[in-house]
């Protein structure tokens, strides 16, 4: 992994996440949009090593709370998360844009409740229609996931990650 | 042939980097907001991008006409200025008779810039380019156009977060205005994370109808006299709660048109 690279990737992708240009594309009155930092996690926890992608999950989480409004949540969930994801890639080769869309929509889904949790945890706030709005955003981004992947996939050789071919790096 | 990395060195940077996120975690708010505040002002202009401040180009018929921004405008003033005449009114029942002592000084307005708007799933909140050293702090309530837009939810020193009525953490007590009885109602307004807000547990036996304007209710120390929110826009029975109003407020003001704010400073 070329991490200088892979920071620039994260700062633009947090950007956009944190940006007004998404809203462009967002859905309903509660402007559920994609979760760009979600998709990445995912991508980098299922293709790179296993102990770059854990400091790459704990990168994005870390990225995610400071374009936010508390530190820690997104850290620890997307940590969690992807750290887990990425013993599993051992079990489970993400070809398929199904495969693909799926591991991002149970990821985001997980790390939503984690990050609900720990939010409420660190600043006592509750929020209403949590549920519709995360798994309304989980979904979002399991259809716009495999699109983003392919673009993720053809930069996988700029960032330095090595993309896994079915049973050829299995196992590392 | 590649040596395998050792399990022990992926569980130690596995439980190292658990245990950062888990002192960033408790490590206080007040102490990790200004990392939240850093990178707002730092990316502030790549984040607008995408934000329209400019409000929909319409020529009214005749000079008889005016925009429905501006009568909204004109008709929150007009809210405003009766709710302090009924304030100031009861003020002076009270006080009839009694010697006063020095005046006590009113509130002062804090004009801030908006420097960017989040409006995004759950959250909906402004940054604005005022903090603690302007007199700033959490809870004050936040003026855009003649409205209540929000309150400040937390400050640095020269930056502040203001949550917006429609922000779904966001609660605050309002007051309802009864036209034919000339009486407040007071509940509590919930932000639904859309473009509108709620007032949860009000019996139907309250005349409620669209059209009602709805005030932030006056709290000592930080708003001393109603001043408007918005409009009842729906009302209903509740499905879950037939003996309760299911009620839709719209704010008076397009907070994404937004440029300047007011925010109102109370002396101490």
């Amino acid at each position: 992994m070329r991490w200088f690279r892979f920071s620039i990737l994260l700062l633009v992708f947090t950007l956009l996440g944190a940006g007004n240009l998404l809203n462009t594309i967002s859905l309903s009155d509660f402007n559920i949009r994609p979760e760009l930092l979600l998709i990445l996690l995912v991508f980098l926890a299922v293709n790179c090593e296993t102990s770059e992608a854990i400091v790459a999950s704990f990168a994005v989480g870390f990225a995610a709370d400071i374009s936010g409004s508390a530190i820690g949540p997104f850290t620890i969930s997307f940590g969690l998360v992807g750290s887990l994801i990425s013993q599993m890639h051992k079990v489970v080769i993400m070809k398929r844009m199904v495969h693909q869309a799926t591991a991002i929509f149970v990821a985001g889904a997980i790390a939503g409740v984690l990050v609900q949790f720990l939010t409420f945890f660190k600043t006592g706030e509750t929020a209403s229609n949590v549920y519709v709005v995360l798994l309304g955003s989980c979904f979002y981004s399991a259809v716009i996931g495999p699109v983003i992947w392919l673009v993720l996939s053809g930069l996988s050789g700029w960032l330095g990650v090595r993309k896994h071919r079915f049973g050829r790096f299995a196992g590392r | 042939m590649a040596r395998k990395q050792p399990k022990s060195s992926r569980a130690t940077l596995f439980a190292g980097l658990l245990i950062a996120g888990l002192v960033l975690l408790l490590l206080p708010q007040s102490v990790t907001k200004g990392l939240n505040f850093l990178f707002a002002r730092l990316f502030n202009p790549v984040l607008s991008i995408g934000r329209n401040t400019d409000p929909p180009i319409f020529k009214p018929a005749s000079a008889d006409f005016v925009t429905r921004a501006e009568y909204n405008r004109l008709q929150a003033a007009y809210d405003n200025v009766r709710a302090a005449l009924i304030t100031e009114h009861e003020r002076y029942e009270k006080l009839a008779g009694l010697r006063s002592s020095l005046p006590k000084p009113g509130p002062k307005l804090a004009l801030a810039e908006v420097m960017n708007i989040s409006i995004g799933g759950l959250r909906r909140e402004l940054i604005i380019n005022k903090g603690d050293i302007d007199g700033l702090k959490a809870g004050q309530y936040v003026l855009g156009g003649n409205g209540i837009v929000g309150t400040v939810s937390e400050t640095s020193q020269a930056t502040a977060r203001v949550r917006l009525v429609t922000d779904a953490s966001h609660k605050i007590k309002v007051a309802v205005w009864q036209a034919d009885k000339k009486r407040y109602i007071y509940a509590r307004i919930d932000g639904d994370g859309t473009d509108s807000a709620k007032i949860p547990f009000i019996s139907r036996e309250y005349k409620i109808r669209p059209g009602d304007t709805v005030y932030a209710a006056a709290v000592p120390g930080f708003l001393e006299s109603p001043m408007v929110i918005g409009r009842i826009i729906q009302v209903g029975p509740d499905e879950k709660e037939p003996l309760l109003w299911d009620i839709t407020v719209e704010p008076v003001q397009n907070v994404e048109l937004l440029a300047r704010v007011a925010v109102i400073v109370t002396d101490p």
